[in-house]
């Protein structure tokens, strides 16, 4: 039903958009499954505008497009790493700020933690960040390994002892290498921001310890498996394991999931509006960043994606039910221990995909 | 007899005996039949040389960042191309032995996949073929009618089939045949047995074509002659099915080798086909050169072996 | 003479509510060329597919050389076919093809080898062995079709319009090279064919077939001469075939004087007794028993010459009777010069002997 009164607005927003040849047009590029349902509407009911809205599901299929150039897109949100990279290509446009009122909301300490990737935030404003940490199948783990169970800890992915008593439930990874591997050699007490080489052998070494265990490497194929009790760990990105905590909620099958941020510490990232250099409607497109910086908005999106924001008006606004919970909203303390991707060279990443390449395959 | 020896030149002479036929008309059709001739060339000029030349200057290039994220295999010096290129990107691909075991994977995967694809549809083209004209056409229909949604619903429709709290697996258990799920998700059977699902029409039906043109008589010669009918089948049906087998052995494996969305989301990690590798290169590298060097290499390895085939079988006729 | 070679008996078999053969009783003598004469949909080919195997009785039993044939497989039969579209495998060369049957008999190679050798040198076809069915003539081919029927010695040769792909004038050729074939090889031949002038050249017997019923089985000269119905007569070669009435007893053994609406009083032969006086009747005369003069005063008819065809071997008259009928005649030209055909519209006169013509009842 959602869907025929979806096509039917189309077909009617086609329509006027044939009759009116003025009408502005945003195209809007984002993550799969990252917005309110009504946000579009909103703005598009607010300043009379059609947007083209797409979704993407990983930072390389945008970062694929926008560096095959002329992608039409007025707004797309990479990570903040990728980001970066993007910058150095020039993909981006400085931000105008004079446009954007609402920039007066943002939390400046994530802000600035989010210029690591953009100096002074020229480019780009935090959309929702968020952490990878671990889902995992509460009922399921406490069965196999006890009360005792470290569901703090890495140690329940990367200690081949406790992965392989899990391996019969269900163990996933992200096809993430620039998430994988600094994890796993932030587990091993090294620096996970670091470059060397050795560094990286050795947290592969690490996940080739741990693979025979591994059901398989993905990125999106463990929210589902997660919510139906197929898996029982998945390392994964915060919303995501709470949108499958929230499906097994929904289908009631007994299934309860959990998301950790574990006590060793892990990735925090941010997903970052940003507009192309050849954007074909720059204005709007800051019109429509500064739309969703307002407070209720963000707030709607958050409350709807479960994803933390960065907009400290919104704070109120959003459910307290997420606000207090330390997988979305982490500690003081669990902050401390969270850790900025660095972004590598094409050099660095060759190697780091090269490695992944051989853990995943034994190549 | 004797007017009939008188006009040799039949066509020639045609055209002199219509006056209404003007010289026009005549370049017209001739540019007409060119055009006819020339629409297939075309084609595949537009879609196939220039896209594989393309690639191919791109796999001479080397990775940059910015739009687009190679340098050009050309400079413009003065007016005159200069050729700035290498082929460093090949000579990359043979020292690491990652491309080799993906593309011989790959081929072997699709080599499996191919066979037990044709293993499958034989049987269903020979039951069709054989099956009264009426319903020939349902069943024909049913074979085609898969081919009509996309396949990525296809390949899901099976993941929920096969997972471990999927169809079979929850049926398998409510009968009490086994105690736990059947891992056959993010295994080589998965790869296989989706490949199988996706691509058998594409066998099915080039084996229909032939196997629906097989002269009944021929077998009733054989049977005549003392052949029993797996005789039959196997020195006269097999034979002249060829063509049919050929064709649709093709049309699954040559897909089926870059293949990189099933053994993404239903194979198993450790054995990648050179489609994922190829799309690691493009996305997560960012090496559109290497990329396009994978690409290159692939249809090369792919191509060689089918003219030398080619070569052979019109050798041998 | 021993048993039969074939024997039918009381043999049925319908498709749907069509009845391709109704009840048919024969025996074949071993040795005999016999041919199954008929038009399309007569049953004959049904009947040689029975034989082959390829169809079975609703009902009726058929023993090939003694050995009820019931559920034998076509591959277990002592009979091979030659079929009408030849049915070569065309993958194979022209020796494969020929030692086909050679080979699933398990013979070893040397001998397959041999005995095809013989049989490509029985068709004449030694020179053409490693060709492919597509590189050979329509001849060629239907000789590649008979040595490899042959190959495996079958006690009965099923052929089925072996002819017919072939154009006139080599059809006629190989008519006389199938009966040196048949003469060579000392098989029963069964040959179907709707061609009634190849079932005379070929065959030592023929059964006329109609509607799945054989009309009458006979050697071709029986049939030609003393057809015993008006089916028979007009199927095999030409004939002229009047209405009338019978009056009594000829003026010989074996005549009956008849009265005829075309010519008048004219007296016949009949083919046993002399029908009752009062009896309705045909009078069959064929084309070629029937003199013609242009001598007014001769004995006979009168006539006028409606149409003519010069044949060249002979002329084909169109007459017309003195009461409007219409009449066959034909005349050999035997002579180059001199002798004239007869012209349109000439009064002519036309005469037969009474034992030239025939009386038919049915």
């Amino acid at each position: 039903m959602k869907t025929t009164v979806t096509m039917t607005a189309a077909i009617l927003v086609a329509a006027t958009g044939v009759a009116s040849a003025q009408e502005r047009v945003l195209n809007v590029y984002n993550w799969s499954d990252y917005i309110a349902e009504d946000t579009i509407a909103k703005f598009e009911e607010q300043f009379g505008v059609k947007v083209n809205y797409d979704v993407y599901d990983s930072n390389e299929v945008l970062e694929a497009r926008l560096f095959a150039g002329n992608t039409g897109f007025d707004v797309v949100v990479p990570t903040s790493d990728f980001l970066r990279r993007q910058i150095g290509a020039g993909i981006y446009q400085p931000l105008d700020k004079s446009k954007l009122p609402n920039l007066a909301n943002m939390d400046a300490g994530l802000m600035a933690n989010a210029a690591a990737y953009d100096a002074d935030n020229t480019h780009a404003v935090v959309y929702m960040w968020g952490t990878t940490g671990i889902g995992y199948n509460a009922g399921k783990i406490a069965e196999i390994l006890g009360q005792d169970a470290p569901t703090d800890s890495w140690s329940l992915v990367f200690d081949p002892e406790i992965v392989s008593q899990l391996a019969e439930c269900g163990v996933s990874l992200l096809d993430a290498p620039t998430e994988m591997l600094p994890a796993a050699m932030n587990y091993l007490g090294l620096d996970p921001r670091s470059t060397d080489r050795a560094d990286f052998e050795a947290g592969a070494e690490l996940l080739e310890s741990v693979r025979p265990h591994i059901r398989y490497f993905h990125s999106s194929q463990y929210i589902t498996d997660l919510a139906n009790g197929d898996t029982c760990v998945a390392v994964g990105w915060s919303g995501d394991v709470f949108q499958a905590q929230a499906r097994a909620a929904e289908a009631e099958n007994g299934v309860e999931i959990a998301y950790v941020i574990p006590k060793e510490g892990a990735l925090q990232w941010f997903d970052m509006m940003a507009i192309p250099v050849d954007a074909p409607n720059p204005d709007l497109a800051h019109e429509f960043i500064n739309f969703v910086m307002d407070a209720q908005i963000t707030a709607d999106i958050t409350n709807y994606v479960w994803y933390a924001n960065a907009n400290a008006a919104s704070m109120p606004l959003v459910d307290p039910e997420i606000t207090s919970d330390p997988g979305i909203f982490p500690t003081e303390e669990a902050k401390a221990r969270l850790w900025g991707a660095e972004v590598y060279d094409s050099r660095t990443d060759r190697i780091v995909n090269r490695l992944w390449t051989q853990v995943k395959t034994g190549q | 007899m004797a007017h009939a020896a008188a006009r040799p030149k039949g066509s020639v002479s045609d055209v002199r005996e219509h006056p209404s036929m003007t010289m026009r008309d005549r370049i017209s059709g001739a540019l007409g039949r060119r055009l006819v001739i020339g629409t297939p060339f075309l084609w595949l000029l537009i879609f196939f040389l220039v896209p594989f030349g393309i690639v191919f200057l791109v796999s001479l290039g080397a990775p940059e960042f910015g739009v687009p994220p190679y340098s050009p295999a050309f400079e413009w010096d003065g007016g005159v191309p200069r050729f700035v290129g290498s082929f460093d990107n090949y000579i990359f691909l043979t020292e690491d032995d990652l491309y080799w075991i993906a593309y011989l994977g790959s081929v072997k995967i699709a080599l499996g996949a191919t066979l037990l694809c044709l293993l499958v549809a034989y049987p269903m083209a020979y039951m069709i073929a054989r099956a009264e004209p009426g319903m020939r056409n349902i069943l024909l229909m049913l074979v085609i009618l898969p081919f009509w949604t996309s396949s990525l619903l296809r390949i899901y429709a099976l993941m929920g089939m096969l997972r471990q709290g999927g169809f079979i697996n929850s049926a398998l258990m409510g009968l009490g045949i086994t105690d736990a799920p059947i891992q056959m998700m993010q295994t080589d059977f998965a790869v296989y047995l989706t490949i199988v699902f996706t691509y058998l029409p594409l066998m099915v039906l080039p084996l229909y074509s032939t196997l629906e043109k097989l002269d009944g008589s021929l077998l009733e010669a054989a049977a005549d002659l003392g052949a029993n009918s797996f005789q039959t089948f196997w020195t006269v049906t097999l034979p002249l099915s060829l063509p049919g087998i050929l064709a649709g052995c093709l049309l699954v494996f040559i897909p089926a080798v870059g293949e990189f969305v099933i053994p993404d989301l239903m194979g198993a990690q450790d054995s990648p086909m050179i489609g994922n590798v190829l799309w690691g290169e493009f996305t997560r590298n960012r090496d559109w050169p290497v990329a396009s060097a994978v690409a290159i290499a692939m249809l090369a390895l792919l191509v060689i072996p089918f003219m030398l085939l080619r070569n052979t079988s019109a050798l041998r006729d | 003479m021993t048993a039969p070679i074939i024997r039918l008996r009381n043999v049925v078999k319908t498709f749907g509510d069509f009845t391709a053969v109704d009840d048919l009783s024969l025996d074949i003598d071993a040795g005999e060329l016999f041919c199954l004469l008929g038009g399309s949909g007569s049953g004959k080919s049904t009947l040689l597919r029975m034989l082959a195997g390829f169809e079975s009785p609703d009902s009726g039993t058929i023993e090939i050389d003694g050995k009820d044939m019931r559920g034998v497989d076509p591959a277990d039969r002592p009979v091979n076919m030659m079929f009408q579209s030849y049915a070569l495998f065309p993958h194979m060369t022209v020796a494969e093809n020929v030692g086909y049957g050679l080979r699933r008999m398990g013979l070893a190679k040397a001998e397959v080898a041999t005995q095809v050798a013989e049989m490509l040198r029985l068709v004449k076809l030694e020179a053409l062995a490693q060709r492919k069915p597509h590189q050979l003539s329509g001849g060629q081919r239907q000789r590649v079709a008979l040595a490899r029927a042959l190959a495996r010695k079958p006690k009965v040769l099923l052929l089925d319009e072996p002819l017919s792909a072939l154009d006139k004038k080599l059809r006629e050729d190989t008519q006389f090279e199938l009966m040196n074939i048949f003469d060579a090889t000392g098989t029963t031949f069964i040959v179907v064919t709707h061609d009634q002038e190849e079932a005379m050249v070929l065959a030592t017997r023929i059964a006329v077939m109609d509607a799945g019923k054989f009309v009458q089985v006979d050697t071709p000269r029986q049939l030609y001469e003393f057809p015993k119905t008006r089916f028979v007569a007009d199927f095999i070669g030409n004939i002229n075939l009047l209405e009338a009435t019978v009056t009594g007893p000829g003026r010989s053994e074996g005549l009956a004087a008849l009265h005829c609406e075309a010519l008048g009083a004219v007296e016949a032969a009949c083919d046993g007794e002399v029908p009752p006086a009062g009896a309705h009747v045909w009078l069959a005369v064929r084309p070629e028993k029937i003199a013609l003069s242009t001598d007014t005063a001769a004995p006979g008819y009168d006539a006028v010459v409606d149409d003519l065809g010069y044949r060249g071997g002979d002329t084909q008259y169109r007459l017309r009777t003195a009461s409007g009928a219409a009449l066959k005649v034909t005349k050999p030209n035997t002579e180059r010069q001199g002798q004239r055909p007869v012209d349109w519209d000439t009064p002519v006169r036309i005469a037969f002997a009474p034992e030239a013509a025939l009386v038919l009842r049915q």
